[in-house]
């Protein structure tokens, strides 16, 4: 086990280096010169070579990188000149956000998808069956941003049921202002989940334990609950880890619609007031994010699987 | 197309495959025949008619300038389905060749080109596309450019492992031990084979496409006013949620009725593909 995850640890580091090297690279693709479009038209050639300067692009591309990597390991991401904090502070006050907002959505998704999966699954190719497949249809091409809008326009604005934006403060507040991105992200990722859950559910199904406790005369009920949904379970979990990258990006959107005060938010407005450096900074904390996730459920699914090999 | 692949489907998949090609044609004809359909223009003003509600004279209402909702809509259909089109036929191209050159040369090159595909993997895939398309600049080259770089390694990747697969089946062993040139051998008996699962991708790839499109579109980043757009007017619509929601409303029907098209001809694709491989 332990060699295991040494093994898939150094197994990502070609990658962790290659994201470095994407988003090193991406400030280059501006157009132009980036001190330039910060300073405005007007700016004297004495501001722009002191904005090179903080920026370090007058130095040779080489050194840039060794700049921008060494400073990695101690947290340093870069600088927002346009919210004048550091790009560390910010990640660190706004992730927990996302990362909450991911988690409830992923909670919905499921207390929402496994029983219409498993019905669905039970009650393979009846007419129950067809109108749940054909409502995941319609599921599967709705925009987040148009689902999250008519949230708020008929269940925050007319209703009151639930805040118009914003992320909360404590626990409580975050369950209840988050409620309504959170259930946005599920209904964006609940066709893929109920689909793909629905397959597997009909694989257990067929499988020979499953007849043997029918056989031996326990309840339906019992059955289904016991011995298929613990099984349908592990595909759940591995369907989700799959999709976690999707996930973040999706929440992306969500949190612009709903002004939520996360990362993803925090980057599109970045992008909108070209802020180069904390656009790079938080491609960069995405990047690793998702590297980090898909270890951790590897190293999950390999202690849930009895020889502990990996997928 | 409709009527050749018609007769290989049965039941349900038959009915939701026509249902999909119906609704796709449909909404192919209203947006090349936009002009005949529409009473109004679409970026035509009108102060006096401003955020009128769905009625007869406006079947989707008016925007805060008077603009019709339904012509808007209606014209969206162009742009929109064009962004669709060409960011899934550039990834099919560019991903497809890459992964079969991959798959057959093998060796350094191989190895460089799945090492790219792990990196742009590793980031959430709207994060990558947003960060480029901000940092060129927002607009409709941006979206495509900052799509192309990205969405190809999906398909690289799924026609790579298919010609690993494919290299050692035995009609490929024959092909290749006969004095076929490689040519001949690539694109008579690898290229019908492989092409298959990218197709059967392409097409459920058109709803993430065109919900890509809209979503990028909608953050203020792909298409800009006044050429109307889905996405676009969607969020032009937003602060008016609250009482005339019509105004965001439409446009994004128009969204999911044109990805329930997409991905009811993708599924009867699918089902046709596990078909063939079954037989």
């Amino acid at each position: 086990m332990r060699r295991m995850i040494l093994r898939r640890a150094v197994q990502s580091l070609p990658v962790l280096f290659g994201i470095t090297v994407v988003t090193f690279s991406m400030v280059h693709l501006v157009p132009g010169d980036p001190a330039r479009a910060l300073a405005g038209q007007r700016a004297t050639p004495q501001i722009l070579a002191s904005i090179r300067h903080q920026l370090g692009i007058d130095k040779p591309l080489v050194a840039q990188y060794w700049h921008f990597i060494s400073g990695l390991p101690s947290g340093k991401l870069g600088y927002s000149f346009l919210l004048h904090q550091s790009t560390d502070a910010l990640v660190l006050a706004r992730l927990p956000t996302t990362l909450f907002l991911v988690s409830y959505g992923v909670l919905i998704a499921i207390v929402l998808g496994v029983p219409l999966a498993l019905v669905s699954a039970v009650r393979k190719e009846t007419l129950l069956d067809h109108g749940i497949r054909s409502t995941l249809v319609v599921g599967l091409g709705l925009p987040s941003f148009w689902v999250g809008l008519l949230l708020i326009g008929f269940v925050a604005l007319r209703l009151h049921w639930f805040p118009v934006g914003g992320a909360g403060a404590g626990f409580i507040g975050h369950l209840w202002h988050l409620f309504l991105p959170a259930l946005t992200l599920a209904l964006s990722f609940l066709a893929v989940l109920v689909r793909n859950l629905r397959a597997s559910v009909i694989e257990v199904l067929d499988t020979d334990f499953v007849s043997l406790a029918v056989l031996k005369g326990i309840s339906r009920l019992r059955v289904y609950t016991r011995h298929v949904l613990r099984n349908a379970l592990i595909p759940a979990v591995t369907i989700i880890g799959l999709n976690l990258s999707y996930l973040l990006g999706a929440s992306v959107v969500v949190e612009s619609v709903f002004s939520v005060d996360g990362i993803g938010n925090t980057l599109v407005n970045a992008v909108l007031s070209r802020d180069y450096q904390l656009v790079q900074g938080l491609a960069l904390v995405f990047g690793v994010l998702v590297l980090l996730i898909s270890l951790t459920v590897d190293i999950i699914h390999a202690g849930l699987s009895p020889r502990g090999e990996v997928a | 197309m409709t009527a050749a692949v018609l007769p290989f489907l049965r039941g349900r998949e038959r009915v939701s495959m026509l249902i999909g090609f119906v609704l796709l044609g449909l909404i192919v004809v209203a947006a090349v025949f936009a002009s005949l359909i529409c009473r109004y223009s679409p970026t035509a003003l009108n102060p006096i008619a401003a955020l009128q509600g769905p009625s007869a004279a406006h079947y989707f209402g008016t925007d805060q300038f008077g603009r019709d909702i339904f012509a808007r809509t209606v014209y969206a259909a162009r742009i929109d389905l064009i962004i669709a089109f060409s960011l899934v036929s550039t990834a099919f191209v560019i991903g497809t060749t890459l992964g079969a050159v991959a798959g057959w040369a093998g060796g350094l090159l191989d190895n460089v080109l799945m090492r790219i595909v792990d990196v742009a993997l590793a980031f959430p895939f709207l994060v990558l596309v947003i960060s480029i398309v901000g940092l060129r600049g927002p607009g409709l080259l941006s979206l495509y450019l900052a799509v192309s770089i990205v969405s190809w390694v999906f398909y690289a990747r799924l026609v790579r492992s298919e010609v690993r697969q494919l290299w050692h089946a035995e009609y490929m062993l024959a092909a290749k031990a006969s004095d076929y040139s490689t040519l001949r051998v690539l694109g008579r008996h690898l290229l019908p084979n492989v092409i298959i699962q990218p197709l059967v991708y392409a097409s459920s790839d058109l709803v993430y496409a065109l919900l890509l499109g809209a979503s990028v579109s909608y953050l203020g980043l792909g298409v800009q006013p006044p050429t109307p757009e889905w996405g676009r007017m969607v969020q032009d619509g937003s602060t008016f949620i609250g009482a005339q929601w019509w105004l965001s409303f439409f446009p994004g029907a128009a969204i999911v009725l044109t990805a329930v098209a997409f991905s009811l001809i993708g599924d009867g694709l699918a089902a046709l593909a596990r078909e063939g491989s079954a037989q």
